[in-house]
């Protein structure tokens, strides 16, 4: 049995080489194996005492490597190891500690064999996906013409990892499923009830007008609903529906009507299924089928379901291969549609969506309204937008040399010379604006409603800029006063320094702080400001690596310095985004990688997209 | 009009004959003529509600003074001063399986559970079926629905302190690995508790379902265990909802009167947190009055609710940060207006019970309340002595009125031993509870 088990793993394996290798670009290879020369000998002196053949501590064996064969049979094991060791979590503190380069030796030997199989591994699953609420409204809309107010019907989805489209956070309550067995009754009603809609959904399914073939519209939406082909039976289980209401003396719009409300209530149509087929119950990791890719594709780009072009695609079976997924992605960036990749990735991403719900006290703002609210969310969505359309340099999120404005925004700003309500594009006098921690959004929603807060700010250019968050406060810890305007008239970066003269406090604060102070020149709502309680502004900060900054210019300036950790942090997001899950400790290689293809384009969004895409993650499911 | 059946007897009709014959099960008020009528139980039925407190109590001020039922109120218990005789006040309870997890998380999710919280930031969580759902299981099956989940926060996740922050907005779990959802948005809440479910066309109902649950079936033996876990929570909703086509028709003319009473709410979420908590707790007891379920649980917010309480007068700042008062004076006194506050929304609730005629007495004599923290001094996180109010009478199952002292510790898992029992569903232990505490 065990032999037999092995011998399915390593053909699994060799498939998957196969595969990759036919499909991706060569990676660098090395006649030397490090795993036998470096790994090996390190893990006998650190962590064979405890993870060793009788002392297996937490159910693992790590002693007895020998060479990367052994790594490529248990990547699993190997992929956690790993990420214990990036993350310096083991050995634990009380062991003896491997030097700083002995650790980079042994994660550079693990990354280069987990990356050689390809790196999905056991961690790695991605968790089947629900729809959320805007994929099932874009979904209904693409399908069926049917505008289905899901924001007002549907329960707002859970952000997990900072995206609200991920598997892990996408439950489906009993009340879910009833506002879903209300959503299928209004939107049967409505494609049925309304004449332009019904003859556009029988063209579409190929049926004459009158009589209707009622066979060929149900499997039409079928498989159009299921976003793939159908399989033995599936056709057959809706039929009766259709037959029992034609028995039951109904038109054959009413039985259609009654079996497309049980389709919408479907499993295949409510969640992203992926699983062999046919096949064995549990499969190793694989190559997604064409339909599979064809949804991932068309959730990441466009927040729906595939069009007729890409479900052609999948079909003729062309997707898998490269030119013609670099093709579609190309093709589905140039489409409107793609906006999606800008409200949902970008604006849960970079945050700027929070401004429309964002609280801030009308009295301290009076200025701030509704209207300012949306340009503040024009102006970034429009911006993303732009770099997707016109395909221009990532970099230009962290400074850029025009942005997007109206007459409410460009006032607000202090910008002449833009009149209207319409956004557009608009070449910036000087550096205060430009990149997203100039925008209005940003500043707003890391304020807070009577105040700015450097601490806020410096979290968000930690976590969404460069993607090193901080840890959480520890309890115990107290806050700032909610308004800046204190007897004492204190700043809030008087009164942080005051806060850092705590040491518990100072090691994290050092550097949270410094990148908010750089932004104080920015008030809570993202007005410019040269003077404060009186005082001028005091933008000087030391960021943690040293580098000294005066205001936002120089900050911008310091972070374009460092713009690979950007670009990484980016890559990071989009590919959880993308995949549906974080990133796992076997990821970091497919990053890096990603992150070289990025620059050696000269930083272009598309390099960006097509290097999500065309990964082995995004293309390949791991093993159950 | 089809055929009248109180939802009690519904339950016993097979979906089936409900469904082919077009008949209508209806949820309506408790009435005696109807129950005597039907041969029904000649009692009105205990309900059971949970209000679920965030971030503590300050302990000095909420612990009251002299013993039996001639105990002092304390400040923060002070707006029940004229409810005295309808509720008693717990102490020296304790939750023993949330004493190993720190920070909020483990105990708030264990508050109705009793069980251990596994310390996971990710997609592993265990925690344990929940004591409303235990009842939502057996005494819940006899309304259309099993029960009822309210908050006014929503969900979001992430990982915080090594918890997934989704165990915090939860303190109801269908099992150890399905937390339920609960409803934020009034009118939603009040929507999905009073719509009707008639057969949207007769017949096709039970088919469309059928189907669907034929999918789910064929998927399971495609999937692997990380997709069951989704698919198995899918199924059970869908069977959720069949369950609820199948008992809930249309209104009665009686219940829709109490319904029509009381205004549908506004769309969206009201801007002033007051008015949301008494639309939520209006919403609740309308449910309780019309029958339409017997099991609630509501949280008044999500663990560490960070919730701006600037609204009181004296109170500057949001919720948690003020829990951490770290013993200075002006801080505990805010911290305390927050809980008084919350106070003051029980009774508002709690007369609002009873307030309802209900056989020979009201409905709040025929409910038992608990009103609970999940911890004692927010500042510490302290799991010891937890805040507990026991309201109502239970059906007479309860005296109300007393101060009840239990030695320090005692499980907190006993009461609900109790309340099982008086909620017809009785179980030999819960959690750490073995014995019946009243």
């Amino acid at each position: 049995m065990r032999f037999l088990a092995r011998s399915a793993a390593l053909i699994g394996l060799a498939v998957g080489l196969a595969a990759s290798l036919a499909t991706i670009e060569p990676r660098p290879s090395s006649t030397v194996d490090r795993v036998a020369t470096e790994l090996a000998p390190a893990v006998a002196e650190h962590c064979a005492r405890c993870h060793g053949l009788e002392k297996t501590n937490g159910g693992v064996t790590l002693a007895g490597v020998r060479d990367a064969a052994d790594v490529a049979r248990d990547r699993a094991t190997w992929s956690r190891a790993l990420a214990q060791l990036r993350a310096e979590k083991m050995p634990p503190k009380r062991a003896p500690q491997p030097s700083a380069e002995q650790r980079a030796t042994m994660i550079a030997a693990l990354e280069g064999e987990l990356l050689r199989g390809g790196p999905v591994g056991d961690t790695a699953k991605v968790t089947v996906r629900r729809l959320n609420r805007t994929e099932f409204k874009n979904t209904i809309r693409d399908l069926f013409g049917v505008v289905y107010d899901a924001e007002a019907r549907l329960p707002a989805d859970p952000p997990t990892y900072g995206f609200d489209s991920l598997g892990d956070g996408l439950t489906a309550s009993p009340l879910l499923l009833e506002k879903y067995w209300d959503a299928a009754g209004e939107i049967a009603d409505r494609l049925f009830g309304d004449a332009t809609l019904r003859r556009q959904l029988l063209e579409a399914a190929g049926s004459p007008a009158e009589p209707v073939d009622a066979e060929r519209v149900l499997r039409y939406i079928l498989e159009r609903t299921f976003r793939r082909p159908l399989e033995e039976g599936e056709l057959e289980s809706r039929l009766q529906i259709v037959n029992a209401e034609l028995e039951r003396g109904r038109s054959k719009d009413e039985a259609l009507h009654a079996a497309l409300r049980s389709v919408l209530l479907s499993p295949h149509f409510l969640f992203r299924w992926e699983h062999d087929r046919p096949g064995p119950r549990r499969s190793g990791e694989r190559p997604l089928g064409d339909f599979e890719l064809a949804s991932r594709l068309s959730y990441f780009l466009w927040s729906t379901t595939p069009d007729e072009e890409l479900w052609h695609s999948a079909r003729t079976g062309a997707l898998s291969g490269e030119a013609e997924l670099r093709a579609q992605v190309r093709r589905m960036l140039a489409s409107p549609r793609s906006q999606a990749l800008s409200t949902e990735f970008a604006g849960q991403w970079l945050r700027f969506r929070e401004i429309l719900s964002v609280a801030v006290d009308f009295r301290r703002f009076p200025s701030f309204d509704w209207r300012l609210r949306h340009a503040m969310n024009d102006e970034a969505r429009c911006f993303f937008e732009g770099l997707i359309r016109e395909d221009r340099s990532i970099l230009e999120l962290l400074d850029s040399k025009y942005t997007y404005l109206n007459e409410a925004l460009a006032a607000h700003y202090g910008i002449a010379g833009v009149k209207g309500a319409e956004m557009r594009k608009v070449d910036l006098p000087d550096r205060r604006r430009g990149g997203v921690l100039g925008m209005g959004a940003v500043l707003t929603v890391t304020s807070y409603p009577l105040r700015t807060s450097p601490v806020l700010r410096g979290r968000y250019v930690l976590d969404q800029i460069l993607g090193e968050p901080p840890g959480p406060p520890p309890p115990g810890v107290p806050a700032l006063p909610k308004d800046d305007h204190q007897p004492d008239k204190l700043t809030p970066r008087e009164r942080l320094e005051e806060h850092r003269k705590n040491p518990a406090c100072a090691s994290c604060h050092a550097r949270i702080d410094p990148p908010g102070f750089a932004l104080e020149p920015y008030d809570g709502i993202g007005a410019w400001r040269d003077q404060f309680l009186g005082k001028p502004i005091d933008a000087r900060a030391t960021l943690a690596d040293g580098v000294a900054v005066d205001g936002p210019v120089d900050l911008k300036d310091a972070l374009l310095a460092r713009k690979e950790v950007f670009v990484r942090s980016m890559a990071e997001r989009m590919f959880t985004y993308a995949v549906g899950r974080p990133i796992d400790a076997a990821d970091a290689p497919v990053l890096d990688g990603i992150v070289r293809e990025v620059a050696a384009s000269g930083y272009r969004m598309s390099a960006l997209v097509l290097g999500v895409v065309l990964c082995d993650p995004f293309r390949r499911r791991g093993s159950t | 009009m089809a055929t009248s059946l109180p939802s009690c007897v519904s339950a016993t009709v097979s979906r089936r004959a409900l469904l082919r014959g077009g008949g209508a099960a209806v949820a309506l008020p408790w009435l005696e003529s109807l129950a005597k009528a039907l041969g029904a139980p000649d009692k009105p039925p205990t309900r059971f509600a949970l209000l679920f407190m965030s971030n503590g109590v300050l302990a000095s001020s909420w612990d009251p003074a002299g013993p039996g039922p001639n105990y002092e109120l304390s400040p923060t218990l002070r707006p029940l001063e004229k409810l005295k005789s309808e509720f008693s006040v717990l102490t020296g309870l304790r939750n023993k399986n949330s004493l190993g997890g720190d920070g909020h998380y483990a105990k708030d999710a264990a508050l109705m559970t009793g069980a251990v919280v596994k310390r996971t930031g990710g997609r592993d969580l265990e925690n344990g079926i929940s004591f409303d759902q235990h009842l939502a299981a057996t005494a819940g099956r006899a309304t259309p629905l099993p029960s009822l989940e309210l908050g006014t926060e929503p969900v979001w996740v992430m990982e915080d302190m090594g918890y997934s922050t989704v165990y915090g907005a939860h303190i109801s779990w269908r099992s150890a690995t399905q937390p339920v959802a609960k409803e934020i948005v009034p009118r939603l809440a009040f929507d999905r508790l009073f719509r009707t479910f008639r057969g949207r066309r007769e017949g096709a109902d039970a088919g469309v379902l059928d189907a669907v649950l034929e999918d789910a079936r064929r998927l399971r033996g495609a999937v692997g265990a990380q997709d069951r876990r989704k698919l198995e929570e899918y199924y059970d909703s869908v069977r959720a909802l069949e369950l609820r086509i199948e008992r809930c028709g249309q209104l009665s003319p009686e219940a829709q009167e109490s319904v029509g009473r009381s205004a549908r709410p506004t769309e969206g979420v009201p801007k002033d947190f007051a008015e949301h908590c008494r639309l939520m707790l209006e919403i609740l007891a309308l449910a309780f009055e019309t029958d339409s379920t017997r099991v609630a649980s509501f949280m008044f917010g999500n663990s560490v609710s960070g919730r701006d309480f600037s609204f009181l007068p004296g109170v500057q700042g949001g919720h948690h940060e003020l829990s951490h008062h770290e013993n200075k004076e002006e801080k505990k006194q805010q911290y305390q207006k927050i809980q008084q506050w919350h106070v003051e929304q029980l009774a508002t609730f709690l007369e609002r019970l009873r307030n309802v005629r209900e056989g020979e007495g009201t409905l709040l004599d025929h409910s038992a309340v608990v009103f609970a923290s999940g911890m004692r001094d927010g500042n510490a996180h302290d799991p010891n002595d937890l805040p507990v109010l026991l309201c109502g009478r239970a059906g007479g199952a309860h005296a109300p009125g007393k101060l009840l002292r239990y030695p320090n510790p005692t499980p907190l898992c006993n009461l609900y031993v109790s309340l099982a029992e008086w909620m017809g569903a009785p179980v030999p232990s819960f959690g750490d509870g073995t014995e019946k505490l009243i």
